[in-house]
Order: C-alpha cells, then sequence, then structure tokens
C-alpha cells in the first residue's frame, strides 16, 4: 500500500476542514474522504443528540481514522431498499452480496409468476432457507422482495447462524425494518390469512447434524424424512426448500492475512471469514466418507480430478445438505473463480448431486444447471461466457471483468422464467 | 436615458449623428416573439384536408368497421370539431358585416357592440384550431429529470446553481408536484455564497408526476445571472450561467409498451452490452476480503459516450438504479433530439433560430435590477426574490415560456406542411416536365 501524499492533508484540510486530516490515512483519496464526511455529517444530522453536531462529527472522523468501518461507526449499512444494523463481532453485508440476491429475487418472481399464468389454482409455497446468515441481510432482503403481492401460497423464511451475537442482531433488524415499514409483519399463524408469511432466525451450527436436522427437515414431512428408502420416491410430492443460500466463511488462513484488507483483519469477526482449524480436520474425514464411502484411506491431493483446500470445507458441508434435503435452488457465496471452479469440481464429482443438478445424458436431456455468477450482475443479464471444468462446460454469468462470486445450482426439472 | 452615466457633450453629440447611439439604446430583451392574428392559410387548408379525411373515413366506417380507421377518425374529429365551430363564427362575422352596411341605424349599432366580441371569440377559435393541429410531445406525459449544471467560470456559477435548484424546488412544493433529489455533488471548493448557497458541481431533481416533462421543458437552456458575487470585493457586476437539462424520465410502474425500456423499439431502450461500467474495482478479490465504502457507479454508454456517474448514496445497488435511469433518459432525450433535427431538415430555414439547443440563453435573473427576463416568450417581471422563491412570479414566467412553446410548435408545423406542399409541388412539376 502506497503512502498517502502530505500534500493531500493540507489540500483536504483545505477543502473540508480539520477531520478530512483524520479520513484521510483510511480513505486515502480526497473524494472518498468527502463522500464519507457527508455520510458521516448526514448520520450526526439524522440522529438527535444533545451532544453538539461538531462533536459527534468529530468523534465518529477519530474513530473511523482508526481503520473501524464506516457500517461500525454508523451502526448501519444499507442493502437494496433495507437499512441492516451493523456491530462489531458480525460481518457487515457487502454489494456483491446484495448485488446476488437482488438478482435471486427477480429470479424468484419471475419463475413464480409465470408458472402462476400458466395454471393460476398451482400457487406453490415458497419456503428459503440462508445458512450463515450474519446480520440476516439475505433473508431480510429477500423476504422484503418477494413478501409483497406475490402468487405464493405462503413465504417461510429462516435464517440459521452459530453466533448468538449475529442471531440477535439479526432479530433486531427484523424489528428495525419492520418498525420503518420497509415490508410487511410475518403474519401470525393462529389467524388464518390469505398469505401465510413467516421469517425466523434460529442458532445453529449447521456442522452438528443434531442441531440442525430438525430446522432443515421443517418444510418436509418428518415422518417420511426418517425413513431413507421411501425419501426418494415421497419427496417428488413433499414441499422442500425452494432456495438454499449460504455466504459461509471461505477464506483460508494465509488469504487472511495476505489478501484480506486492514480493517477487515483487525475489526470484523475471524468466525465469520475463516473456517475454523479444528472443524477442518473434524470434517475432511466426515467429507471423504461422503464422496468415497469406499476408499477412506485416499489423500485429499489423490482423489481423481475433485480438488479440495481446507478452506473449502463449509461448502463441503452446504453441498452434503443439498444432497440430502434436495432444495430446488442452492446459491452459494465464493471468494473468487478458482473457489467457484473447485465448489463446481465437487458438485460434479458426486454422483448424487451431479444426477440431482446438473443432469446426465446429452446437452438436450440436461435438465439441471450449474452456473458461476461474477460481480455485477444486475444489468448484465446479457453477459454469459462458457468454462470448462473437467469435462463438462459451465455457464459463467455477469461482466467479464467480476470476479467469480457465487455457485448456482438448479436441480433438475425445476424451470426459471 | 443614456446607458452611461455622464457623456460629454460633443460625444453625445457625435454619437447622436452618426446613429450609433440608437443602436445603443435598443435591448433585445426577446429573440424571436411570435404573434398568431390571423390564421395562416396552410394550417386552414390543413384543416380542410383533415376534415375531408374524416368525412371520407365516416363514411367508411359506416359500411364496415375498422380499428385503425375509427381510431385515425377519433384523432381528428377534434380538429374537424373545432373547424366547424370556427367556420360558424367566421359565417355570423360575415353577417354582422353586411349588417354594418344597411340603412338601419340601429341595427347598425347592434352590430357594432357584436362584432367585437365575435372577432375576438374568432380568434381564440384560431388558437384552439391550431392547438388542436399541433402535434403532442411524445414525451409530454412523462416525469421528468431536471439537470443543473454550472457553466464555466467559478465559483459563482455553482453558487447560483444551489439557488436554481432551491427555486425548482420550492416550485414543485408550491404547485405539489412530488420532487425528489436523486443527485447533489458539492463542489470542493466550498466557500459560501450569497444567503447560504453552497457551491454545487452538479444536481439532478426527479420530479415524478406524470406531465411533468410538458410542464417543464421550457425550462432547458442556459439560465443568465447578472449580480454582485459573495466572492467579489470591489463590487462589481458579474455575468455567470448554468445549464438546465430537461430529460424525460421512466416512470417507475408503467405498462406503457411503447416506453418500456425492456422494449427495443423504445426510446429508452438501451443495449447493456453497449454499456460499460466501471466502479472502483478494489484490488484482490473482493467479496469478504474487503469492505469498501467507494459506492460510486460510472456507466458510459459507448456508441454515443454518454456518461454518468453517481456517489451520492452509500448503497451500491440504489446508485447504480440511479445511474441506469439517468442514462436511460439522457439516451432517450438524445434520439428524440436527433429525429427532430431530422425533420427540421423539411423546414424553412427561417425557422432554425427557434430551434431550441442547450446552449442558447434562454433567461437572465438580474439582481440589481431585480428584475428576471424571459427571451423567448420575452416576458420581463420584476420582485425577483419571488421568482426565486419558486412563487407565483416564476408560475407566470414559465406559463408565458409554454405558451411560446406551442406557438412555437404550430410554426414549425406550418412550416413543415409548406414544406411537404413545395416539395410535392416540384415533384408534380417534374412529372409534367418528364411528361411533355
Amino acid at each position: 500500500m502506497s503512502r498517502v501524499k502530505p500534500q493531500l492533508f493540507w489540500q483536504g484540510r483545505k477543502k473540508l476542514g480539520l477531520n478530512a486530516a483524520k479520513l484521510l490515512p483510511v480513505c486515502r483519496t480526497l473524494e472518498s474522504t468527502a463522500n464519507e464526511l457527508r455520510w458521516i455529517k448526514q448520520h450526526v444530522a439524522e440522529t438527535p443528540s444533545i451532544i453538539p453536531f461538531g462533536a459527534r462529527v468529530w468523534k465518529l472522523c477519530d474513530k473511523r481514522g482508526k481503520g473501524l468501518p464506516l457500517a461500525y461507526v454508523l451502526g448501519n449499512q444499507p442493502f437494496g431498499d433495507l437499512e441492516i444494523k451493523c456491530q462489531p463481532g458480525v460481518l457487515i453485508p457487502r454489494t456483491e452480496t446484495e448485488s446476488y440476491t437482488i438478482h435471486l429475487s427477480n429470479i424468484l418472481r419471475r419463475s413464480a409468476v409465470s408458472s402462476s399464468k400458466s395454471d393460476p389454482a398451482d400457487q406453490q409455497p415458497l419456503n428459503i432457507i440462508d445458512l450463515c446468515t450474519g446480520t440476516g441481510c439475505i433473508p431480510l432482503l429477500l423476504y422484503s422482495q418477494l413478501s409483497r403481492s406475490l402468487p405464493f401460497q405462503s413465504l417461510n423464511v429462516v435464517g440459521v447462524d452459530i453466533s448468538q451475537k449475529a442471531i440477535n442482531l439479526s432479530r433486531q433488524n427484523l424489528h428495525h425494518n419492520l418498525g420503518a415499514h420497509r415490508f410487511p409483519a410475518p403474519s401470525d399463524k393462529s389467524k388464518s390469512h390469505p398469505l401465510q408469511r413467516s421469517l425466523h432466525f434460529l442458532k445453529a451450527d449447521i456442522f452438528s447434524s443434531s442441531a440442525v436436522d430438525p430446522i432443515l427437515s421443517t418444510p418436509v414431512c418428518s415422518e417420511q424424512c426418517a425413513a431413507q428408502e421411501a425419501e426418494e420416491q415421497q419427496q417428488q410430492q413433499q414441499p422442500t426448500w425452494d432456495l438454499l443460500t449460504s455466504n459461509p466463511p471461505y477464506i483460508s488462513p494465509s488469504g487472511f492475512l495476505v489478501s484480506t484488507s486492514r480493517s477487515v483483519r483487525n475489526w470484523e469477526p475471524k468466525l465469520a471469514l475463516v473456517p475454523p482449524v479444528e472443524r477442518v480436520d473434524l470434517h475432511q474425514k466426515h467429507f471423504y466418507h461422503h464422496y468415497y464411502p469406499d476408499d477412506e484411506n485416499l489423500l485429499p491431493t489423490q482423489k481423481g480430478n475433485v480438488e479440495y483446500e481446507e478452506e473449502d470445507v463449509f461448502f463441503a458441508r452446504l453441498l452434503e445438505i443439498a444432497r440430502t434435503y434436495r432444495p430446488k435452488r442452492v446459491l452459494m457465496e465464493v471468494g473468487d473463480m478458482e473457489q467457484a471452479k473447485r465448489v463446481v469440481g465437487m458438485v460434479l464429482g458426486d454422483g448424487k448431486l451431479r444426477k440431482l443438478y446438473f443432469g446426465e445424458g446429452t446437452e438436450e436431456e440436461k435438465g439441471g444447471t450449474v452456473q458461476i455468477w461474477r460481480d455485477d450482475l444486475v444489468g448484465f443479464e446479457g453477459y454469459e461466457e462458457i468454462m470448462d471444468i473437467g469435462k463438462e462446460k459451465i455457464v459463467v454469468k455477469g461482466h467479464p471483468e467480476g470476479h467469480g462470486r457465487s455457485v448456482y445450482l438448479r436441480r433438475v426439472g425445476v424451470v426459471d422464467a | 436615458m443614456l446607458a452611461a452615466p455622464w457623456v460629454c457633450r460633443s460625444c453625445a453629440r457625435s454619437l447622436r449623428r452618426s446613429g450609433v447611439f440608437v443602436s445603443l439604446q435598443l435591448r433585445k430583451a426577446s429573440t424571436a416573439n411570435p404573434t398568431l392574428a390571423g390564421l395562416p392559410p396552410v394550417l386552414i387548408d390543413r384543416a380542410r384536408k383533415l376534415a375531408a379525411e374524416h368525412q371520407q373515413l365516416t363514411k367508411q366506417l359506416e359500411s364496415d368497421y375498422e380499428p385503425t380507421a375509427a381510431k385515425r377518425a377519433g384523432e381528428i374529429s377534434k380538429v374537424v370539431a373545432a373547424l366547424q365551430e370556427l367556420d360558424k363564427t367566421k359565417a355570423a362575422l360575415d353577417e354582422l358585416n353586411g349588417l354594418l352596411e344597411s340603412d338601419d341605424a340601429e341595427l347598425r349599432q347592434l352590430a357594432n357592440d357584436d362584432l367585437d366580441a365575435t372577432k375576438k371569440h374568432l380568434e381564440t377559435l384560431g388558437m384552439n384550431l391550431s392547438a388542436t393541429l399541433t402535434p403532442k410531445h411524445p414525451f409530454a406525459d412523462m416525469p421528468c429529470l431536471i439537470e443543473l449544471h454550472p457553466g464555466p467560470g467559478g465559483t459563482e456559477g455553482r453558487h447560483f446553481a444551489d439557488t436554481l435548484f432551491r427555486m425548482y424546488q420550492k416550485y414543485c412544493e408550491n404547485k405539489g408536484y412530488t420532487a425528489r433529489v436523486l443527485s447533489y455533488q458539492e463542489a470542493e471548493d466550498r466557500t459560501p455564497g450569497l444567503d447560504g448557497e453552497v457551491p454545487i458541481s452538479e444536481a439532478v431533481l426527479e420530479v415524478t408526476d406524470p406531465g411533468a416533462f410538458a410542464a417543464f421543458r421550457g425550462e432547458a437552456g442556459m439560465h443568465r445571472v447578472q449580480r454582485i458575487p459573495a466572492t467579489e470585493k470591489q463590487g462589481r457586476t458579474h455575468t455567470s450561467a448554468v445549464a438546465v437539462w430537461v430529460l424525460p424520465s421512466f416512470p417507475e410502474n408503467s405498462t406503457d409498451a411503447e416506453n418500456d425500456f425492456n422494449n427495443p423499439e423504445s426510446d429508452f431502450y438501451v443495449d447493456p452490452t453497449e454499456v460499460k461500467s466501471e466502479k472502483m474495482r478494489a484490488s484482490g478479490a473482493g467479496g469478504q476480503h474487503v469492505n469498501k465504502t467507494e459506492s460510486a457507479i460510472r456507466l458510459t454508454h459507448i456508441p454515443t459516450g454518454i456518461q454518468v456517474s453517481m456517489q451520492d448514496s452509500r448503497s451500491q445497488s440504489q446508485n447504480r438504479e440511479r445511474a441506469w435511469r439517468l442514462l436511460r433518459s439522457r439516451i432517450a432525450s438524445l434520439r428524440r433530439e436527433q429525429r427532430e433535427a431530422q425533420a427540421k431538415d423539411l423546414r424553412d430555414s427561417v425557422l432554425s433560430q427557434a430551434q431550441m439547443s442547450r446552449g442558447d440563453k434562454i433567461r437572465t435573473y438580474n439582481y440589481q435590477q431585480d428584475r428576471c427576463t424571459d427571451h423567448r416568450s420575452g416576458l420581463d417581471v420584476h420582485n425577483l426574490p419571488n421568482v426565486l422563491q419558486g412563487g407565483e412570479i416564476l408560475d407566470k414566467v414559465i406559463n408565458s415560456v409554454q405558451s411560446w412553446l406551442t406557438a412555437m410548435d404550430i410554426r414549425n408545423l406550418i412550416a413543415q406542411e409548406e414544406a411537404q406542399a413545395r416539395a410535392a409541388e416540384g415533384g408534380s412539376d417534374k412529372k409534367k416536365k418528364g411528361g411533355k
């Protein structure tokens, strides 16, 4: 990181006042300093207090100047049309997440509208689950986008996180945005309502089957789920999760030291960024048991064409969940194109997942979709590119300059409009 | 009444003799001031043609119904009604004129009394007819974006841009329009101006009411200010300018297929593959690795080179949405202008000065003389504070521009008809010659 030129400091001081000198070491350019200073002033002007305006601005600039992320300084971050509260200890929602969440809600809305057009009586319930939800930004935005006047029988959204802090914050966020009337309130279960809406945040460790299974099996009738053999046929009729989303920790321990920015490294929770080491060790056995049950002694590097790095452990677990509960669509945020390729490799390398989400036979017969989405998807839906991963051709969507951001799976037989 | 405070006698005499004085005295407040006393024959011709067409259409519709013909008949029925009314009044006027020549003194008196009223009525009817004949602006029913860009010339123009911005905001408030600030960018140096003005580098106001474009389209152009700036130490008057662009905006919830931005036929359609999006791409991987606050979006439309940047909001998606909206509006208005320029080629060259482009100075706000002058309608009003507060005086100015625009549209239409008629005549002449 290059040094900030001293002349910028006195230019900033002359043009923007003393506060600019505080912000410059963090913001690095005058333009960005002017923006942040404006947002801080706006925030102070909007929240009443007995402390004088100038003193509060000064204090917030001081905090920001020490590297604290702006979202923690101001206590919130805009996300779509929502305002998400942020606290130290919970990951700040990113714009990339916002971008694909909006795209995803558009897909869900369009396919619901087109399916209800073809058959008005056939209104499906919509069940969405978000694992590693953090501030609850993804479920809240999906709920807000989908809860208004839609052809769903019911809308059921669940967010799951391991951290109590995150669950508390996500519930706060629900009430905060409800208070501001940004979306309709979840409907009361006891009253009969034309459109049943629910939004819950639950604490659970997604690696512990005993904790997460009751949550995951809710939309599926529990007694059928118990019988593994009967599952195959009966799940055809049973309601399932329509969408499984997740923004899990995906940075490798070495990447955390090298590629993260300073304010992320120093202030944001490592729990939300880097998969814990003990988790990796524990899960590696677990993972290979699932993927290669007959060949347990093989080392990761010898496993044929399935590549696997330690930071991918959450994806392995998520795919395992997808194997069992067969959600109609899965979206996982990934760190870069390399990781996206590895995740796609995991899907294709597993027979059952491949059958579920990629399909078999010739091009025309395959009904499923495995896609990689880049940043900058909204407004650039037209961009498409074919990438070879293993022996298969995978569609990559989004503006070609964007980083690989997420992996999208759609089950065979499910149609996106 | 000399422009200079004092001129010595000999100079004054020489000035008077040379005639320079007279030309100096003439101040041209307006560049064009059309009057519409009598109706030009072309317009009447056109109305007659339309009436004939209407008659034919109704006859055709009686025998068998056809939706396109019915639509056309509905469109021109207004013109036909206005024409009929006009004919009736004209007949009445003729009768009155005949009565004036009668021998009965009492009758003559009566006819004289009626004559003025009938003449006036005829005039309004003429206006009415021409108004029904003028084509409606295709974006007239749309909401609009008002963009303010200070002209070159330092802080003074930027200060005045802020004043204009507030003027339009208050005007919208007074008129009951809903206005939303889309972008408000303060300039880097922030010397305060008169009455707490903040220098701005660009501002965009969105008026979301349908029909706002028609109400504000006369505001587009250079607005000139003459005053002593707050930064001026020696009391000299400065002249600076602010460019105001009025763009049609795409309504948020619209089912109008013609103006749907997903419809490639529409003016608002922008092919996403032709747009380059530049935003701060942080080095490294993005996502969880960084928590950048940079939310600026810059869109460039490659074929036209139109560039839009937005950085007001902390939310990138909001900035992106606003940037796309602005880009669509600019492109739509550019396409419209291009089409108008093509139509202009058909018209008489005399009228070219009436074509309003962004570069023309349209209005002057003079603080020293407490005066606001519109150079198109030629209206001169005082009580500048009321104008800048968006009060009824500004309303008066805007209305005068509206009627000027209508008059201009009619003149353009007539010119176009004439040009077409001439072209047709020329064509038939040639044919005749060819036949011989």
